[in-house]
């Protein structure tokens, strides 16, 4: 009796077990970092969306393990709160203008959008490409841009190349990884780069109970080794300095 | 660009000002001035500032670096311009705050035959300056902040300086009457030449 109780019991533990060994990593990553990640490791379960809302359901208890952001603020953030693990910088990026192949609105540079009357698509304030794009026209003195054109604000950069690449914007200030996917129904703008803000990614583990605090230090290892850095190369990142 | 008298008068007050130093940058022994507070685009002034700024910067320490080029008074002039640009970094990446441009930001390059005679070094600083003077003409003029305003007419009058000393040690004569006003546009054509982004993606 007793030798069947304990048998039970550790079956029932191995029952238990099974699933948390073999559940996967859940990594929640900047919208901009979709096509590198998956490409690099395919056994994590991804979630892409925009820095600010992953960061919000991190702070609502979802289940992530890893967070990667398209700027320092809200891996930092989380950091601050006590919800990750020092974030570290992987990759670096930096703004372009993108307009579709066609070119309705007839952009030939950021400096066309001043006339106005065009459809411009880009970030909300609160996601950081939307952010990067205010204070790069900031710094451009094209603030205005925004006010004299029919812009149209998206909550992921994922859904401003979309909006390029169908056609429902002239142009859309987006990140050049991102022009670079998408190279087959847009074309990338240059800009100044004494104007461009520091497009700095980061990554950090998050810490939450029952997170796979192993595993996710096992991923950030992965990002930041030399294949890694490759991978993030071949998809047109820059990459930090040793 | 059409300047007012106002600008003018700006402007005159800001020469005078610097005139009344003796030697490049010192305009530290005029009144303080009215905290920097920038509104909206003054922002694109003063980060074309920082950047053309710290580009001098990096010049100004190279050419000092290449004793065989400079005598000891080119060294001096040198010393003093670079002196100047420290400040007038530190002094805008204080108004621009959480905006502040870092030095990490960029990296200097300048053309392979700069530090090959005397006569390019000086030529590459006389138009470093121009650039900052010129943009800096325009600030004052279509800046909306006052304190902001009033930064950038001390560090024109004192760029204004600087300029002046290049050109005298080009040979050239002094300029005389108001450098050309250059928006941003034009003059951070130029400017992008000498920059690369460390790290940058597609050679940005």
């Amino acid at each position: 009796m007793r030798r069947t109780t304990l048998a039970a019991l550790l079956a029932s533990l191995v029952v238990l077990a099974a699933p948390a060994a073999a559940q996967a990593l859940n990594v929640y990553a900047a919208t901009s970092l979709t096509n590198v990640f998956p490409a690099l490791d395919k056994s994590p379960t991804y979630s892409f969306g925009g820095s600010n809302t992953l960061q919000a359901q991190i702070e609502r208890g979802a289940p992530a393990d890893v967070f990667a952001s398209a700027s320092p603020n809200e891996a930092q953030a989380l950091f601050r709160e006590g919800r990750c693990t020092r974030p570290v910088t992987f990759a670096i990026n930096r703004l372009v203008v993108l307009i579709p192949n066609a070119n309705p609105g007839n952009v030939t540079s950021v400096y066309s959008l001043r006339s106005g009357g065009r459809r411009v698509s880009i970030g909300t304030a609160g996601v950081p490409i939307g952010a990067y794009t205010r204070q790069l026209l900031r710094r451009m003195r094209l603030s205005r841009v925004l006010s004299v054109n029919r812009v149209s604000q998206q909550t992921n950069v994922g859904q401003v190349v979309s909006q390029v690449a169908l056609g429902a914007a002239d142009a859309g200030f987006v990140y050049y990884t991102d022009g670079l996917a998408a190279k087959d129904r847009t074309r990338m703008l240059s800009l100044p780069k004494w104007a461009q803000p520091p497009v700095r990614y980061q990554i950090c583990a998050v810490k939450r109970p029952g997170a796979d605090t192993r595993g996710a230090a096992a991923f950030i290892r992965e990002v930041t080794s030399n294949a890694g850095r490759s991978a993030l190369k071949h998809y047109g990142f820059g990459i930090p300095p040793r | 660009m059409d300047l007012t008298r106002g600008d003018f008068l700006r402007l005159g007050a800001a020469g005078a000002a610097a005139a009344a130093g003796s030697a490049i940058g010192a305009s530290t022994a005029v009144a303080a001035l009215p905290p920097a507070k920038p509104i909206g685009d003054d922002v694109g002034f003063l980060t074309f500032g920082v950047v053309a700024e710290r580009t001098a910067l990096t010049f100004y320490k190279e050419a000092l670096t290449s004793p065989k080029l400079f005598d000891a008074a080119d060294r001096r002039r040198f010393t003093q311009a670079r002196d100047a640009k420290r400040e007038h970094v530190q002094r805008l990446n204080a108004a621009l705050g959480a905006d502040a441009v870092s030095a990490d930001d960029y990296q200097v390059t300048f053309p392979k035959a700069t530090f090959e005679s005397r006569r390019n070094a000086v030529g590459l600083a006389v138009a470093l300056e121009k650039l900052l003077v010129g943009v800096y003409v325009y600030g004052v003029s279509a800046t909306a902040d006052i304190g902001s305003r009033q930064l950038i007419g001390r560090l024109l009058s004192v760029d204004s300086q600087v300029l002046a000393t290049m050109h005298d040690m080009n040979g050239k004569a002094p300029i005389g009457g108001l450098p050309t006003p250059l928006d941003t546009e034009q003059a951070g054509d130029l400017l992008d030449r000498l920059l690369t982004i460390p790290g940058s993606p597609g050679g940005g």
